[in-house]
């Protein structure tokens, strides 16, 4: 999986790895089981701090994304939302981009058009995660 | 005056011999087959573009001049033979210089020329520049550092024939001093050697495409096939050095023991020389040839295009990228380049700039040699002689056990300090006589050689006659009073 990040943006860089990984996860492109770059790899080939990408890896280990393991490094473990704590981040991140969709003037029918144009282009629902 | 023709036409050929390595880079830069068109990503039909191609003729043309220019100044050494006297600084002076022309101009004209390219490329729409800001990783190829194609390991013999070298000179030929230059190069090769390794092993890897299987399977390639050059040149050169060290050291010995026929040596030395330096340029053009068919392989079956061009980091005829932290990568000529917007970048600069000032320093330290005299003054009891540069030496007529008066040095061989065709000063083995040190002045008449009484040798010869026979007297008297007492 390729991931690009914008150096120039005001996301902080591990925000963005952590995003990028989320993403590819989602799309398919990382697959459950496959390895992810050692901390070490990742940072060299960033060009960025290992602690960016340490923090990244620890985001994304609490929020049940990926596995790490002292000796095969990181591994995709994608785990279902068992606890709805995701649906609860879900409805007020959507909360606010509902409210700038009817602000700047997207009818209802189009934002679930766009909802689902970009929910279908995710793989991950027909993978089986734990 | 004897104008030494042999000379001219060494240094007059290896001039040459550079321009015509130069002109490999013009092949690269503007060739029918070139990859790249003055270092940009121009294909296909861009090509055939009207002010392109104006543009390649006028760089061309600019390309040629310059050649044909050096090209006459290099064939000015024979115009030294109109020289009054013979000036050996002035050939390694003018070398210089007209290496730092070609350098120079070279680079001139090619940057002038790419910068050119790429505004043009620019300003037709054909770019696809990435964001400065942009920085890329795959992460499946980033994965394949735990496992590299050619292991460090490999470096071990390099290192054990550095370590052997140093054993045995240290065991038998500590005399022979100017062997350690040999060997201390042989070092700094090949930490240099490792250094590279380093880089080209754990550098960053590049995303060629969005196809993760065409990333890594060429980045294995590189790496493999680089790393892999690195160990095998590290191995080449060192055994090179240690055969050379070994050849050089039995010459010196069998010029002192007086054996004239050297054929087995000059077999030696110029077989191992060419031979080794031919398999260094195979090595090399072999692993470059491997990367660029891999990737010509892979175009052809997968069709992948590059997910963007960088010749905005090529557009001065150089590679700068601040965002890429590899210090070796894959030049748009041939082989690999400096990313010199690393720290390699100005120590690069400077190693060059360095040289450049050592060989104009040392054309001028020579000028002395050139111009100098080789002063004698003779006391009571003592000889003093003081040559250019550092060379002085005072000998105590008490210290005097042998004394000859020769009118030629005997044959011998320097094995330490300095000489040109008129003055040689350092360490000598004399054939017939042994170890010592010596002053000379080639033009002199008398040479005059004296045994010390630590068994060692010193010659002298300076072309006052006079002042030479005086000393020898001298020198003479005092050594026969001191055996009557």
């Amino acid at each position: 999986m390729i991931i690009r990040l914008d150096m120039a943006s005001d996301v902080p860089i591990y925000v963005q790895l952590r995003n990028a990984v989320v993403v590819g996860i989602g799309k398919g492109e990382l697959t459950p089981g496959e390895g992810l770059p050692t901390v070490r790899q990742m940072a060299e080939d960033l060009g960025v701090n290992t602690m960016t990408v340490n923090k990244a890896y620890g985001i994304l280990k609490n929020e049940g994304f990926i596995e790490i393991d002292r000796r095969n490094g990181a591994r995709v473990n994608p785990q279902k939302d068992k606890f709805g704590v995701f649906r609860e981040k879900a409805e007020e991140e959507l909360l606010l981009l509902i409210a700038e969709a009817t602000v700047r003037g997207v009818e209802k029918s189009e934002f679930m058009e766009l909802c689902e144009k970009v929910y279908d282009g995710m793989r991950v629902s027909k993978l089986e995660t734990v | 005056m004897d104008f030494d023709w042999a000379l001219a036409w060494s240094f007059a050929g290896t001039m040459w011999f550079t321009q015509l390595c130069m002109l490999l880079i013009y092949k690269f830069l503007v060739g029918k087959n070139a990859e790249y068109l003055l270092c940009m990503t121009i294909r296909g039909e861009q090509r055939e573009d009207v002010d392109v191609k104006q543009l390649v003729q006028k760089f061309k043309n600019e390309y040629w001049r310059m050649n044909v220019v050096l090209f006459i100044a290099a064939g000015g050494y024979f115009l030294f033979s109109f020289l009054p006297k013979e000036i050996n600084a002035l050939y390694m002076l003018y070398f210089t210089v007209w290496l730092i022309a070609l350098i120079l101009w070279e680079f001139k004209v090619t940057s002038k020329y790419t910068n050119r390219m790429y505004e043009l490329k620019i300003s037709k729409g054909w770019g696809n520049p990435p964001k400065q800001s942009d920085l890329t990783v795959d992460t499946v190829v980033s994965r394949m550092k735990k496992s590299m194609p050619v292991s460090e390991i490999w470096l071990a013999i390099p290192a054990w024939i550095c370590i052997g070298s140093f054993v045995w000179w240290f065991s038998c030929a500590t005399e022979y001093k100017v062997l350690l230059i040999l060997l201390i190069t042989n070092v700094t090769a090949f930490v240099l050697f490792c250094y590279m390794y380093h880089r080209m092993a754990h550098g960053r890897l590049k995303v060629y495409s969005e196809d993760s299987e065409i990333n890594y399977a060429l980045n294995r390639t590189a790496k493999k096939a680089w790393t892999g050059c690195v160990v095998w040149e590290a191995s080449l050169l060192c055994g090179y050095h240690f055969v050379a060290t070994l050849l050089l050291h039995s010459y010196m010995k069998d010029m002192s023991a007086g054996i004239e026929d050297m054929t087995g040596f000059w077999i030696g030395f110029i077989g191992s020389t060419v031979g080794s330096m031919v398999l260094i340029f195979a090595v090399f053009f072999s692993a470059a040839n491997r990367v660029k068919q891999a990737k010509k392989e892979l175009a052809a079956a997968a069709d992948f295009s590059y997910a963007e061009d960088e010749d905005a980091y090529w557009r001065n005829g150089y590679y700068y990228n601040p965002n890429d932290t590899n210090t070796f990568v894959e030049s748009r000529g041939y082989g690999v380049t400096t990313n010199m917007a690393t720290h390699w970048g100005p120590i690069t600069k400077w190693i060059l700039i360095g040289t450049f000032i050592m060989c104009i320093g040392i054309g001028l330290a020579m000028l002395p040699i050139d111009f100098g005299k080789l002063k004698m003054q003779v006391g009571e009891e003592y000889v003093e002689l003081k040559g250019c540069l550092y060379y002085k030496e005072t000998l105590e007529f008490t210290d005097v056990t042998e004394v000859h008066l020769l009118t030629e040095p005997p044959e011998s061989s320097r094995v330490w300090g300095t000489g040109t065709d008129r003055f040689a000063m350092g360490d000598f083995h004399f054939k017939g006589y042994g170890n010592g040190k010596a002053m000379m002045d080639k033009d002199a008449k008398y040479f005059v050689l004296v045994k010390k009484q630590n068994g060692k040798w010193f010659g002298f010869s300076v072309t006052d006659d006079e002042a030479m026979l005086h000393a020898y007297e001298l020198i003479e008297t005092n050594r026969l009073s001191e055996k009557a007492e």
